[in-house]
C-alpha cells in the first residue's frame, strides 16, 4: 500500500504529549490509547518522564527502536527542529497537527517552505500542516484530536476541513456508519487530495471514498488518480464554494483560488467522481454506497402500503432519469393470487394500508428475482396494523439471500430510535425519512454503474499539427509583449493545426489590396490587422462582401479611417483579405486554460446570441472522440445540427474533427491561454466546415 | 522698466519646445543637459513659464519639472527664480486681472540673470504649447528669441499630419524673427522609424527645418510605475513592496467573476487591477495573470493569506481610502504623464537620446 508509514505503521511518535487534558498533545495521546493501537506508542515531551503509563522520551532521538510515523502537536516554531530530529530518526511520515503556517500568512508561508524542505532532505513525507490528524480503524489508529472514534467500516473519508471532519466522526457515530480511515488534509503542503486518494484506492477495506474538497492543488494529478480509483470504488465528493459568494469564501479560507466552478463539474465527470451538493447528500450516498450493491440498470420498483407516497417516489425516480416497468406477468399472476384484488399490480406495487410482512415478502421476492427490475425502493408508511418491526425483519432477511440488487427503505414518519429503523440500521440497509431521497440516491448509483461500464477510450491526438510554424508565431507574439495574437497569426495557427479557415492574404497599402484581392477572388471580407485593436467589429474593422476592385479601394480606406478614428494608439499593420464563405450552421469553437485543470473546451451555437442564449458544453482537455460527440449531443445546437424541417444533416463528423484539433492544439501548447474559432461554419454532410474567426490569446 | 535687448546675454542658451502637450520636452532636456553637464560645462535649467503642478516645499504652486531637475542638476537657486511664472491648470487669468503685464517681462529678465551667473550653458524649457504666454506676450518664440537661443522643437509622432504643423510652427516662429534651430520627432513607433528617416526629413528640409533626432517608442518610458502611481491615490502598500518599480499602462477594474476576470486580464499586459479589498478571489485572478500592481479600494483589507504570494510574485498591494469610482478620477489624471523621475528610466532616456538625436552637433554648435 501507498503511504504504508500513515497507514499501517508499525510505530508512531507523539511529539508534544502532554498531561494537561486542555492541550492537543493530550487528546491525540489519549485517542490513541484508547482506540487500542497495537504497534509501540512513544510520547515526546522533554518535561515529563511518563505520560498515560508510558515512557516518555525527551526527544525522538532518544527513541531506540524505528519509528515511522510521528504525530507533531508542538508550536509551529518549534516544528522545524523537531521535524529535523525525525529526518534524522529516520522516520517515514509526518502528520503535522500544529497551526500557525501558511494559513497565518508571511511568516507561516516561509516557515511551510522550511518544513517541506526538511521532509524533502530525509524523504518524509508530510501530512498537514494544520490538521487534525489521521485515523485508521482498522490498525486501531486514531491520531487525531477528534472528538469520537468512529467504528469499523468501509468508508474512507478526506476532508479539507478539519472542524467538517470531527462533525462528521461523530454523525458516522449517530448513524452507524463505520471508517476504515479518516484524513484531514490541513495546508497540504506535501501529500495532497491526490495522494491519499491514490492510497485508499489501493485499500481493499475501503469501498467508498467520500472527500470534503474546496479546492485542489493539482489538478491534473487529482483527474488522473480519481480516473483509475473511481473504476475500483466510488468517489464521492463535496464541493465547497460553488456560488459567487462561496468562491470569495473559499479564496479567503485558503488563499488560492480554485478552478472554476465549470472546470470542477468537467473535472468530476471525467474523472468519474460522483459529485454532491451538500452534506445531507452526502451522508445519503455514504448510507447506500457502503451498504448496497451497484444496480445494473435504471429499473427501479416502488413498492409502497400507501398510494400517496408511492406516487411521490413515482415522480422523483421520474425526474431523476430512472425507470418504473411493470414487473413481468408471471410475477403479477403469482401476486394477485396472494394479494387483495384492490391492491395496484403496476409500478408503483401498492401491498395496500394493511399490508403485514408477509405481503412485503412476496413483493420483495418478486422484484429480487425479475429480470427486468435492477432496483427496489420500499416504503412503509406507519398505519394502525402495519407491523414495521417485522417488515424491517422480513427486508434484513431477505436481503441476506438476494444481494445483487439495491433495496433502500423509506420507512416514513418513524423515530429515528425506533426499533423498525434500529433493525434496518444495524443491518445495512438504507433508509430515508422521504422517498424522494431514496430516489436520489439510486440515480447516483446508478451513475456510478455508467462510469464503471463507461468505454475507456484515448484522447486524440492530431498527427499533422506543425510544432514548429505554431511555436515561431507564439513566440513571436510573446517577444513583443503580445498577449493577444493579430488575425493573421491566429489564422496561421489554425492552418498549421489544419482546422480549415478560408483563403486569405495580408496586404498593407491600397495598390496592395486590389491585387491580392484579384488573386483571392471576390466577394471578399476585409479585416484590420492590429495588435490593439482585439475586438474588430466594435471599431468598424471588418467589411464584408466586397465585390469588386472598386468596393475593395473603398474598404481600405474606410476600414483604416475607422480603426484610426477609434483607436489613435492602434498600430495598423495591414488588412487581412479574406474570402467569403457560403452560409451554413454557425457555432463556436473555443478553449480557455482553468489554472487548476489546465484547457476546457467549449462549445455552442455561434453567431451574435451565443453570449444570450448559454446554449454551450465543456469539456476538460485533452478530448476523446466520444467526447467531442458527447458535447455537441448535449447543446440545443445538436438539434439544428441534425437539420429541422427538411434540411439536410451539417457535418458533424468534420465539427468533431475541429473540436478534436482545438483540443490537441491547447493541450500541446502549455502557452496558448485561450483559443475560440467564431464562427465556424458547418456545411452539409460530408461538404466539412470552416472557420472563419480565429483568436488565440498567449501566456507572456 | 528692464527690457531684455538682444545680444545682452552672453551665456548660451538652447530653448526646447513643443508644439503639443506633453510631447516629450524632459526626455530631450534632462539627457541634454547631462551629455553637456559631461563635457565639463556648467549647465542651468530655465523654465520662464511653467503650470502648477504640485505645492513645493515652500508651500507655493509649482511645476513639477522644476523640482526634479533642480536635484538632478543640482542647482541652488529657488523654485521662484527658475520658474517665475507659474501658470493654474485652467483658470489661470483670473490671478492677472488688473496687473502691468509688462512686470512679468521684468521678473523672466531678472530671474534670467540670475541663473545665469555662473553657468555656462542654460536650458530654457518651453510651457505647454509654443503659444503658451502669448496672452503676457511672452511665448516661446519671443522669448527665445529675446535670449538668442538655440530653438528645438520637439512634436510627437502621429502620423503624416505633423509636417503641418511643424510648417506651422516654424510660421510662428518666423512672425516673431526666429528661425528654429531644428527638430526632433519623439515617440516614433518602431516600424515607423525608417519611413521618417526618409520621407519624413525630406518633407522637413523642403521645408528648411533640420530633423535633428528621430526618438523611438518606448514601453519603459511611456508608462508610469507602480511608485509614482501609489502616493498620488493615497495608497499604502501592504505587500509586494518590492514590486514598486513594475510599469503601469492600463488600468483594469476587477469587479466581475473570476472566471470573466481572467480572460479580461491575461489579454493586457502592464496593468494596475483596482477591485475592493474584500474581493480575494480577483486579488488571486489578478496575482495569477501577473499584475503590475492591484489597489484594493474602500479601505479594505484583504486576507492576509494573499500577502505571502504577492511578496513572492512581486506584485504590489495597496490599500486605498478611496471607492473605486473615485480612485479611477484620480487615476485618469496621472495616465499618460510619465516623468522622468526615477533613475532607470533617465539612464533608459539618455542611452536612447544618445543613439537617436545628434546631440554632439547640437552641443558643438553653442
Amino acid at each position: 500500500m501507498k503511504l504504508e508509514a500513515f497507514f499501517k505503521p508499525k510505530a508512531i511518535a507523539i511529539i508534544g504529549a502532554s498531561r494537561e487534558p486542555e492541550k492537543v498533545g493530550y487528546r491525540i495521546l489519549k485517542n490513541l490509547i484508547e482506540a487500542g493501537y497495537k504497534g509501540r506508542i512513544y510520547p515526546i515531551n522533554p518535561q515529563a518522564s511518563e505520560i498515560m503509563n508510558l515512557k516518555c522520551y525527551k526527544s525522538i532521538l532518544e527513541v531506540s527502536e524505528d519509528v515511522d510515523l510521528a504525530v507533531i502537536a508542538v508550536p509551529a516554531k518549534i516544528v522545524l527542529q523537531v521535524a529535523e530530529e525525525c529526518g534524522k530518526k529516520g522516520v517515514k511520515g509526518l502528520v503535522v497537527i500544529s497551526a500557525g503556517f501558511s494559513e497565518v500568512g508571511r511568516e507561516g508561508v516561509s516557515l511551510e517552505k522550511q518544513l517541506v524542505n526538511i521532509c524533502r532532505k530525509y524523504g518524509m513525507k508530510l501530512q498537514g500542516p494544520n490538521c487534525l490528524g489521521i485515523i485508521n480503524t482498522r490498525m486501531n489508529i486514531n491520531a487525531s484530536f477528534a472528538s469520537a472514534t468512529p467504528t469499523l467500516g468501509t468508508v474512507a473519508f478526506i476532508s479539507q476541513s478539519g472542524a467538517l471532519g470531527s462533525a462528521i466522526l461523530n454523525w458516522a457515530l449517530e448513524n452507524k456508519v463505520g471508517f476504515t480511515s479518516f484524513i484531514s488534509l490541513g495546508n497540504e503542503a506535501d501529500l495532497e487530495t491526490a495522494d491519499f486518494l491514490e492510497a485508499l484506492g489501493e485499500d481493499e477495506e475501503t469501498k467508498v471514498i467520500a472527500l470534503y474538497i474546496e479546492g485542489v492543488k493539482n489538478g491534473r494529478k487529482f483527474i488522473k488518480v480519481a480516473e483509475e480509483v473511481s473504476r475500483r470504488k466510488p468517489i464521492l465528493a463535496l464541493k465547497a464554494g460553488v456560488t459567487e459568494v462561496g468562491v470569495k469564501a473559499v479564496a479567503s479560507h485558503t488563499g488560492s483560488l480554485a478552478g472554476s466552478e465549470t472546470a470542477f463539474s468537467e473535472a468530476f465527470k471525467k474523472a468519474g467522481v460522483i459529485r454532491v451538493w451538500s452534506l445531507e447528500e452526502l451522508f445519503n450516498l455514504i448510507l447506500a454506497f457502503e451498504a448496497q450493491p451497484i444496480p445494473k440498470g435504471d429499473n427501479v420498483l416502488i413498492i409502497t402500503n400507501g398510494g400517496g407516497p408511492g406516487i411521490l417516489a413515482a415522480d422523483a425516480c421520474e425526474k431523476n432519469g430512472l425507470k418504473l416497468p411493470p414487473l413481468e406477468d408471471a410475477f403479477v399472476k403469482i401476486l394477485r393470487e396472494n394479494l387483495p384484488p384492490h391492491a395496484s399490480f403496476g409500478n408503483p406495487l401498492d401491498v395496500l394500508g394493511d399490508a403485514d410482512e408477509e405481503r412485503y415478502l412476496l413483493a420483495i421476492q418478486a422484484a429480487l428475482r425479475s429480470k427486468k427490475i435492477n432496483a427496489l425502493i420500499v416504503i412503509v408508511t406507519p398505519q394502525a396494523m402495519t407491523p414495521a418491526e417485522k417488515i424491517a425483519e422480513v427486508i434484513v432477511k431477505i436481503k441476506t439471500q438476494y444481494f445483487e440488487k439495491p433495496i433502500l427503505t423509506s420507512f416514513m414518519g418513524f423515530k429515528s430510535d425506533s426499533n423498525p429503523l434500529r433493525i434496518l440500521k444495524e443491518n445495512d440497509i438504507p433508509n430515508y425519512h422521504f422517498p424522494e431521497t431514496a430516489a436520489y440516491v439510486l440515480k447516483a448509483m446508478y451513475n456510478y454503474y455508467l462510469i464503471l461500464n463507461a468505454p475507456k477510450e484515448k484522447p486524440v491526438k492530431v498527427t499533422d499539427l506543425k510544432y514548429e510554424d505554431i511555436k515561431n508565431i507564439i513566440g513571436k507574439a510573446q517577444q513583443e509583449a503580445r498577449p493577444v495574437l493579430t488575425i493573421d497569426e491566429a489564422i496561421e495557427v489554425a492552418k498549421a493545426s489544419s482546422i480549415p479557415t478560408p483563403k486569405a492574404a495580408i496586404a498593407r497599402s491600397i495598390e496592395e489590396t486590389v491585387h491580392i484581392a484579384s488573386e483571392i477572388g471576390y466577394p471578399l471580407a476585409m479585416k484590420i490587422v492590429s495588435p490593439e485593436i482585439i475586438h474588430k467589429t466594435d471599431v468598424g474593422g471588418v467589411i464584408l462582401n466586397i465585390k469588386n476592385s472598386e468596393e475593395v479601394k473603398n474598404a481600405y480606406e474606410k476600414i483604416v479611417r475607422q480603426s484610426k478614428l477609434f483607436m489613435p494608439q492602434a498600430k495598423i499593420l495591414g488588412v487581412l483579405l479574406q474570402k467569403m464563405m457560403p452560409p451554413g450552421k454557425e457555432v463556436i469553437v473555443g478553449a480557455v486554460r482553468d489554472h487548476v485543470f489546465g484547457p476546457l473546451l467549449m462549445f455552442g451555437l455561434g453567431g451574435i446570441y451565443v453570449n444570450f442564449l448559454k446554449d454551450v458544453s465543456y469539456r476538460l482537455c485533452p478530448l476523446t472522440r466520444l467526447e467531442a460527440k458527447e458535447m455537441i449531443e448535449e447543446t440545443k445546437a445538436y438539434i439544428l445540427l441534425k437539420g429541422v424541417r427538411g434540411e439536410k444533416p451539417a457535418d458533424i463528423d468534420a465539427l468533431i474533427d475541429v473540436i478534436l484539433k482545438v483540443s490537441y492544439l491547447i493541450s500541446e501548447f502549455e502557452e496558448i491561454m485561450e483559443i475560440e474559432v467564431n464562427p465556424l461554419i458547418v456545411y452539409e454532410e460530408k461538404k466539412g466546415c470552416i472557420g472563419l474567426d480565429v483568436k488565440v490569446t498567449v501566456k507572456i | 522698466m528692464k527690457k531684455i535687448v538682444e545680444g545682452e546675454i552672453l551665456n548660451k542658451t538652447i530653448y526646447i519646445a513643443s508644439i503639443e502637450e506633453l510631447a516629450g520636452k524632459s526626455f530631450v532636456t534632462i539627457p541634454l543637459a547631462l551629455k553637456i553637464m559631461e563635457k565639463g560645462r556648467k549647465v542651468g535649467y530655465f523654465k520662464p513659464i511653467g503650470s502648477a503642478s504640485l505645492i513645493n516645499s515652500q508651500g507655493f504652486p509649482m511645476d513639477e519639472d522644476v523640482e526634479f531637475i533642480k536635484k538632478l542638476l543640482n542647482l541652488k537657486e529657488e523654485d521662484k527664480i527658475i520658474c517665475p511664472i507659474v501658470l493654474s491648470e485652467t483658470d489661470f487669468l483670473k490671478n492677472f486681472i488688473g496687473k502691468n503685464l509688462k512686470e512679468y517681462e521684468e521678473k523672466i529678465y531678472d530671474s534670467f540673470k540670475e541663473i545665469s551667473r555662473e553657468k555656462d550653458v542654460i536650458l530654457m524649457e518651453g510651457g505647454r504649447t509654443l503659444s503658451t504666454g502669448a496672452f503676457i506676450n511672452l511665448c516661446a518664440p519671443k522669448l527665445a528669441k529675446a535670449f538668442s537661443s538655440k530653438f528645438i522643437l520637439i512634436h510627437q509622432f502621429k502620423g503624416d499630419f505633423l509636417i503641418d504643423e511643424t510648417v506651422q510652427a516654424r510660421d510662428y516662429c518666423l512672425n516673431w524673427g526666429l528661425k528654429p534651430y531644428g527638430v526632433i520627432l519623439n515617440k516614433v513607433p518602431q516600424e515607423k522609424i525608417e519611413f521618417v528617416n526618409s520621407v519624413i526629413k525630406n518633407f522637413l528640409n523642403m521645408h528648411d527645418l533640420e530633423l535633428l533626432g528621430v526618438i523611438p517608442e518606448n514601453s519603459i518610458l511611456n508608462s508610469l510605475t507602480v511608485k509614482e502611481i501609489y502616493k498620488k491615490i493615497d495608497g499604502k502598500i501592504l505587500a509586494g513592496e518590492e514590486g514598486i518599480n513594475n510599469l503601469v499602462q492600463t488600468f483594469l477594474v476587477g469587479a466581475m467573476s473570476v472566471e470573466s476576470s481572467m480572460k479580461y486580464f491575461r489579454k493586457t499586459i502592464n496593468k494596475l487591477i483596482i477591485t475592493g479589498g474584500d474581493r480575494t478571489d480577483l486579488i488571486l485572478a489578478a496575482l495569477e495573470t501577473k499584475a503590475s500592481g492591484i489597489i484594493l479600494t474602500g479601505n479594505l483589507y484583504p486576507s492576509i493569506k494573499v500577502f505571502p504570494k504577492a511578496d513572492e510574485l512581486k506584485i504590489p498591494l495597496i490599500l486605498v481610502p478611496y471607492d473605486t469610482f473615485t480612485t479611477l478620477q484620480l487615476l485618469q489624471k496621472i495616465i499618460g504623464k510619465t516623468k522622468l523621475i526615477d533613475e532607470e528610466r533617465i539612464k533608459i532616456a539618455k542611452q536612447i537620446f544618445e543613439e537617436n538625436v545628434d546631440w554632439k552637433r547640437i552641443i558643438e554648435d553653442l
